[in-house]
């Protein structure tokens, strides 16, 4: 693993946002010298490395599956905050298979050692657009004759073709909340790939969203009935929504993507059940629900943030916070070990899931520890 | 009286127009490691980016509520009423036992009244009822972008 400088292409923006990155400008804080999207590096891995975290990247998915087995066969419910009305059907949701796509770790690496889990956004993962097809078509250009460890949108197309959906319109949900774009050009991309899997769609807004009382289907503006919907709405804010008794309650009848019991790996105590049950694993950092215990440093995480926010750092020479409003819900406490520096920027390997198979990488650099909505995103190559 | 559809000059989303309806099919060829298809990706960006520009140099969105405007309580508070009795196809607003029915905008709402908006109907914004009668709507969101 190398980071490597290059030159950017000539209209580099105009070809980025024509490819689909419409909020590179939108979703990145203003003030930042930096772009989002940055082609004046990229990362070089051996194919060695990819293959290697291919493997971790499926490895450590068949532990998260487990880790919903036993969170469900020991009741742990209570340790991710979710509600006990919902707790039957989440875990019906995982007794009849409920279908899913993909999922993104966020994994530490550095190119020696073993790749570590710092979580796992099996919900709502964004950065796809970016993944998928801007970093692919960057290499295209660049290095033509290059790979790249991207089978993100194939996979997509073919996961989309696999599901068991319920005849009628698949209904694509964004949110009239997202100002920057990047929600609607990830549930577009989305609905794109389900079209070329020779699905119908149809996009809605989560507001707009209609419960029929009589015949207890949720519809969409045209009152048509919605059997399959894809979100990027976390299913902790709509079990928390007017609609989510209802939208629990209903699962059995309509496809979610993401499906409910997911609820169970896109909050970071799954850090801590995996460490129960793995102690020790190589790709694990030492995680739990009770306090830092004995660990020397240790990052304090809030179950349910997003984006980095309200995290604390403690080390013996002191402590380092981000804001935000998260962690009513309660916290991990994971070992820290601070991000691999390359050249004063930190990289955190966003590696995709689609089914159960490993299907890419997307890279994201911060200058500090956390990785926020301050960071760039970095194309990535594979050389020989 | 004033009519709370939306004003046609202002940024329709762009999913909202029928995006979906305009993308085409895939290829025969499908898609291959080497040939992937951008599909409506650009279409869709592009129309993004202008309703983001657009958005920052337009007026909020702001909801009305049909109130019955004999209700005005010391608080400033109204009662709300069905929709339909604000409708200009009921014949217009002057009808009910004891007063007159009008759109109330940028109000907020609670326990059947609404309160802090204003009868002007504001020039420059996206208006939308609450409406909805057997359907109810607007059970999710409201709660800001979710990807991770």
């Amino acid at each position: 693993m190398r980071r490597e400088e290059s030159t950017p292409r000539d209209g580099w923006e105009e070809i980025i946002e024509s490819q689909g990155l419409a909020y590179h400008r939108s979703a990145h804080p203003v003030h930042l010298t930096r772009p989002y999207w940055d082609e004046s590096v990229h990362y070089t891995f051996t194919m060695r490395e990819v293959l290697d975290l291919e493997s971790q990247v499926e490895e450590l998915h068949g532990m998260c599956l487990e880790a919903v087995r036993h969170v469900i066969a020991h009741d742990r419910y209570a340790d991710f905050a979710i509600p006990a009305w919902a707790v039957p059907e989440v875990e019906a949701s995982w007794r009849r298979g409920d279908p899913h796509v993909y999922g993104r770790f966020d994994l530490r690496y550095d190119g020696t050692g073993p790749a570590k889990l710092l979580e796992y956004n099996a919900d709502t993962p964004t950065s796809l657009v970016e993944s998928s097809l801007v970093q692919w078509f960057w290499l295209k250009d660049v290095h033509p004759g290059g790979d790249q460890w991207n089978s993100l949108h194939e996979r997509l197309v073919d996961r989309w073709k696999e599901l068991p959906l319920q005849s009628g319109p698949a209904h694509f949900a964004w949110t009239n909340m997202d100002e920057t774009g990047e929600e609607v050009m990830t549930l577009g991309y989305l609905q794109e790939t389900a079209e070329q899997a020779g699905l119908t769609t149809v996009a809605v807004a989560m507001e707009d969203i209609g419960w029929d009382s009589r015949s207890l289907r949720f519809v969409d503006m045209e009152q048509r009935v919605i059997r399959t919907l894809c979100k990027l709405y976390p299913w902790e804010w709509a079990v928390a929504d007017p609609f989510g008794p209802q939208a629990v309650r209903q699962q059995i009848s309509m496809t979610w993507i993401e499906p409910l019991w997911k609820m169970l790996l896109s909050n970071k105590a799954l850090l801590a059940v995996l460490w129960e049950m793995y102690p020790g694993h190589p790709n694990l950092l030492p995680a739990y629900l009770d306090g830092p215990r004995d660990l020397p440093a240790h990052i304090v995480k809030p179950l349910l943030g997003r984006e980095g926010a309200s995290m604390s750092i403690v080390t013996p020479g002191g402590t380092e916070r981000t804001e935000g409003g998260y962690g009513a819900e309660g916290y991990v406490y994971q070992e820290f070990h601070a991000l691999p520096d390359f050249g004063g920027w930190r990289p955190v390997l966003g590696a995709w899931v689609v089914g159960d198979e490993a299907a890419g990488l997307g890279i994201r650099e911060t200058s500090g520890l956390i990785t926020d909505d301050s960071s760039s995103f970095v194309p990535h190559r594979i050389i020989p | 009286m004033a009519d709370p559809k939306p004003d046609p000059v202002l940024p329709i989303h762009p999913l909202s127009q029928g995006a979906a309806a305009q993308r085409g099919k895939p290829p025969d060829e499908g898609w291959s490691s080497s040939a992937i298809v951008l599909g409506t990706m650009g279409l869709l960006s592009t129309l993004v980016i202008g309703f983001c520009a657009a958005q920052g140099t337009s007026a909020d969105q702001v909801t009305a509520d049909c109130v019955d405007l004999g209700s005005r309580q010391p608080d400033g508070s109204y009662q709300v009423v069905d929709d339909d009795r604000c409708d200009d196809d009921h014949g217009g607003s002057y009808h009910g036992s004891h007063g007159a029915y009008g759109w109330y905008y940028g109000g907020s709402r609670a326990a059947g009244r609404v309160l802090r908006g204003t009868t002007v109907r504001p020039s420059d914004a996206h208006i939308s009822a609450r409406s909805g009668t057997v359907i109810q709507r607007g059970g999710f969101g409201g709660r800001g972008s979710g990807g991770s």
